[in-house]
């Protein structure tokens, strides 16, 4: 019998051999087959050889999650530079801005940013998921906000003062500044530091923990006389029966941060770069200096240094090269 | 199947970016070899979805669809090739009056030649139905048996031989000369 394509059973049984579907005893009887038939094997050889070639070709199919990211970069984008909202003087929202601002957030979710002109503040909120929004302040200072975190400072922040609020939970990596103190308000408390890394988590009024990385951090507790307190490297400080108590915390809460994903919104390469050093202890250099000011928004799902690298990489159209210990990026 | 699809731009309109998400991941791959059918490679077929979808989020709000959103969507990607290919004409005439350089031409040529088998493949597979397609890179690409992709795609062992009978027959017709 001569096989033919046009023959619905001839055509499965040739795709199921090709395909190796078929079972021991059915190879054997499709091979009687197309051995009753010399025009049989140029069609069976045929078939076999698409099916190698097809297999074997570079072919290109569409990347779903690849495009996604992609467009969702590139939508997180737009959504940054779209949503302003300003406040007045005393950092108090007028009703119409918030309403306003209500709406942006209510339809867009997310993360938002709320920039103003001079004197205004600007607020960093982050989202109630698992991520870890990475921000970095006009003074170089990098803050790691943890969901549900709230951080706000001045228009004039690092002119004249080093003043932040926060609500919430976030690791600070200090730039030193002997000459203006970085402060930081709490619900309960004052902290003043000079240059140092620590991390905070400070919902309400009775709950406080701090535990400091590197350097010395002084905290104050809110309408009490008592002193205030000094921690160093090692230090974990919490608010127990009202009071500030000092202990030992054995993890560093840098080590805890390499776990999350970290998220970048609208930030310069060269930030971005100094935020993935620090907390990986890479060493990851710009090859070109002008990549540096190159803006990227990215939430890195998977944290392994070179998983991150690729995707900058990839986002920015760079090239990697890795030597002993530093990655070097560049600009083809 | 209509109302349900209008529900779901309703809601991508008033902002609701996980259905625009379980949107593209629903429509992406099928948009993309369908706007292959138009275009030479899948990079461009690739880019002009992305933009679909990106200015289908922008502008969201404002766009009105009266037929099914599946058939918005295909019909927009089909606008786009189109565009695309009037703008590469456009190109191509400006690139050939400038062009001199015949060495050039010649690698060009040659490039082309090598990929010509792949994009034979990858224009078969976009010639293939939504489904078929699924059954044939499952198999070919995935390495999946026929009893897998029919649990899959909660179908029968049967619809995936026929399927893949078919598949294999474009084949052989298409890659003949080769």
């Amino acid at each position: 019998m001569e096989l033919n394509l046009n023959i619905a059973e001839h055509r499965n049984s040739l795709a199921k051999y090709v395909a190796g579907e078929m079972s021991l005893s059915e190879v054997e009887e499709f091979e009687t087959l197309v051995g009753s038939n010399p025009n049989n094997k140029k069609l069976v050889n045929d078939t076999k050889n698409d099916w190698s070639i097809i297999g074997t070709k570079q072919i290109k199919l569409p990347n779903a999650n690849r495009a996604w990211n992609n467009l969702k970069t590139r939508i997180d984008q737009e959504t940054l530079s779209t949503q302003t909202v300003k406040l007045d003087k005393k950092g108090k929202a007028n009703f119409v801005g918030w309403a306003v601002a209500a709406m942006v957030v209510i339809a867009v979710a997310s993360v938002y940013f709320t920039l103003g002109v001079q004197h205004q503040n600007i607020v960093i909120k982050s989202t109630s998921d698992l991520t870890t929004l990475v921000h970095t302040l006009p003074d170089g200072s990098r803050i790691f906000l943890e969901g549900n975190s709230q951080i706000s400072y001045t228009k004039r922040f690092a002119k004249n003062n080093r003043n932040v609020t926060l609500n919430g939970q976030a690791f600070f990596d200090i730039t030193k500044n002997l000459k203006i103190p970085f402060t930081i308000e709490t619900p309960n408390t004052n902290i003043e530091v000079l240059g140092t890394s620590f991390s905070v988590k400070s919902t309400g009024p009775t709950d406080f923990e701090l535990v400091v990385q590197t350097g010395s951090v002084s905290i104050k507790q809110k309408n009490t006389y008592a002193e205030s307190i000094v921690a160093a490297p090692g230090d974990r400080v919490t608010l127990i029966n009202n009071h500030l108590t000092k202990s030992k915390e054995s993890t560093a809460p840098l080590q805890n941060l390499r776990n999350k994903r970290l998220q970048f919104k609208d930030e310069p390469l060269a930030n971005i770069i100094r935020a993935i050093n620090k907390t990986h202890q890479a060493n990851i250099v710009l090859g070109s200096p002008t990549i540096g000011n190159r803006k990227l928004t990215v939430t890195f799902m998977n944290n392994s240094v070179q998983s991150m690298v690729e995707i900058i990489c990839e986002a920015l159209g760079l090239e990697v090269e890795y030597n002993e210990n530093t990655i070097t990026l560049w600009q083809p | 199947m209509g109302i349900i699809v209008n529900f779901s731009h309703r809601k991508i309109q008033q902002g609701d970016i996980q259905e625009f998400e379980k949107l593209f991941h629903k429509m992406y791959a099928s948009l993309c070899h369908y706007a292959l059918k138009f275009l030479n490679d899948m990079d461009s077929a690739e880019e002009v979805v992305q933009d679909l979808f990106y200015h289908y989020w922008k502008n969201r709000e404002h766009i009105k669809i009266n037929t099914s959103l599946k058939a918005y969507l295909y019909q927009a990607t089909k606008n786009r090739c189109l565009k695309v290919i009037k703008h590469n004409a456009v190109r191509q005439k400006h690139a050939d009056s400038t062009m001199h350089n015949a060495e050039e031409q010649v690698n060009q040529a040659q490039t082309l030649e090598s990929d010509e088998l792949a994009k034979i493949i990858e224009k078969t597979l976009s010639q293939l139905p939504e489904r078929r397609r699924k059954i044939f890179i499952m198999s070919r690409f995935d390495g999946l048996k026929y009893k897998e992709i029919a649990k899959k795609l909660s179908i029968s062992v049967k619809t995936v031989e026929a399927d893949m009978g078919k598949a294999l027959k474009l084949f052989r017709v298409n890659l003949k000369d080769y």
